[in-house]
């Protein structure tokens, strides 16, 4: 949350403009405040300020960048839709966190079902118009660090992804995001305590599965 | 074995870093324990990974996309029509249209069976006139034919082939009252659905039954 805050109150404040200087240095609550008043900048400004950490915990939840992208604009339009009912009971990032959890929880769910479905995909045609992106190789030799620290980078996504999902949305708001404990249980509704017990349990997987690169 | 499990709890409770003091009551264990000592350091290497991972960022369009969406799908926004009734309240509105419907229904059909119609009635009716007329036919029966001695047993049903089959208690011959109480009320080429009033006259209640022609008889398309 304090990285939240200080990447937010870090954002160069215009001096020209009141409005916006009110916008940005307002908490997330006042910031709801004005949203339900139907203040479209209160909300831009609260898209702004967790997009890119709502972005990245839905990716290390599905590792899917475009899915993960959809599901953070998804994120922000229950937010805008729910505002009016929205209370103020909890810090706003367990709120926002929450509907992010939800929806990637959801999203691991269907994919479970439609993966008979996905055996087919090999034959899917792709769009004649699509373009395809020029990927130039790099011929420069790569370097030994960088090769090692790409590959155990690729391990560790792995062995997130193959966490039961309940252990891996505690242990990505923890390690990855750096919520506390407190906020954690607030995000999953579940007590603290059962929040330490899945962390531990889901860093004693993966240490067994990151033996070799710890 | 069992004390360095739980002082692995303690440290991972508290995200123990062995560059640090380790918590009281740990100490002692961790300064004769290698294995406690290397799975403290691994943890901490495992923490460190795992907040090493690079910050995955929205595309630049984001902000743009998110406005898009706004505008394109503000009808998810907007309340629904019933918003500004309570939820207690639509729920007990819900429970009384229910509760009212199914008493109208049932007092429908008390009346229905306290007073059922004349034949001619039923046979003015559109649709479904077999049973009605069986109704009609059977109160009819009632008021004019005297009541039986002793009561027939209850009739049984087979669902075979669609036939409605009569226990062998009621197969013997009838009394010539009932012989001649069969009403054809249909009569097609696969055979003719005919009413047998005679179980009327006992108390019963008419039965429905379908009779194939025989070899030479008729097999038409009226309607009785």
């Amino acid at each position: 949350m304090s990285r939240l805050m200080s990447s937010a109150l870090s954002y160069p404040l215009p001096i020209e403009a009141p409005r916006v200087v009110t916008v940005d240095a307002a908490s997330d609550h006042e910031l709801i405040a004005a949203v339900q008043a139907g203040d479209e900048q209160a909300f831009q400004e609260l898209v702004r300020r967790y997009r890119n950490p709502i972005t990245n915990f839905l990716f290390r939840m599905l590792d899917d960048y475009d899915r993960a992208v959809e599901l953070a604009q998804e994120t922000f339009l229950r937010v805008y839709a729910n505002a009016a009912r929205y209370r103020a009971t909890f810090h706003f990032s367990t709120y926002i966190y929450r509907i992010a959890t939800n929806l990637a929880i959801s999203e691991l769910r269907q994919r479970r079902r439609r993966k008979l479905v996905s055996l087919f995909t090999p034959w899917s045609r792709h769009d004649e118009d699509e373009e395809t992106p020029l990927d130039i190789p790099d011929e420069r030799p790569l370097q030994d660090t960088d090769l090692i620290e790409r590959e155990r980078r690729a391990a560790v996504a792995r062995a997130i992804q193959t966490l039961p999902e309940k252990y891996r949305a505690a242990l990505v708001l923890r390690d990855v995001e750096g919520l506390s404990y407190d906020d954690i249980a607030g995000v999953l509704n579940i007590s603290e305590g059962t929040v330490k017990s899945r962390i531990n349990r889901a860093r004693g997987l993966l240490r067994d599965k990151l033996r070799a690169y710890l | 074995m069992a004390k360095c499990q739980v002082i692995r709890q303690q440290l991972e409770a508290v995200e123990y870093d062995p560059a640090a003091l380790p918590p009281s009551g740990a100490e002692a264990h961790l300064a004769q324990c290698a294995d406690c000592r290397a799975y403290a350091a691994q943890m901490q290497a495992l923490r460190a990974l795992l907040a090493e991972q690079p910050r995955i960022l929205p595309p630049a369009s984001f902000d743009a996309e998110v406005r898009l969406r706004l505008g394109r799908e503000a009808h998810r926004f907007r309340e629904p029509f019933l918003a500004w009734i309570p939820t207690p309240a639509l729920a007990a509105l819900a429970v009384v249209i229910v509760a009212t419907s199914a008493l109208a229904v049932r007092s429908s059909m008390q009346m229905a069976l306290q007073s059922p119609p004349t034949v001619a009635e039923a046979l003015a009716l559109p649709t479904l006139p077999e049973r009605a007329l069986a109704t009609a036919i059977g109160a009819q029966l009632a008021r004019d034919l005297p009541a039986s001695p002793a009561p027939l047993p209850r009739m049984a049903a087979s669902s075979r082939l669609g036939r409605v089959v009569m226990p062998a208690a009621m197969r013997r011959p009838l009394p010539a009252t009932e012989a001649s109480g069969i009403v054809v009320l249909w009569r097609g080429r696969s055979g003719e659905r005919v009413m047998r009033l005679p179980a009327i006259v006992y108390g019963a209640r008419p039965v429905l039954d379908r009779r194939f022609p025989a070899e030479g008889e008729s097999s038409d398309d009226s309607v009785f």
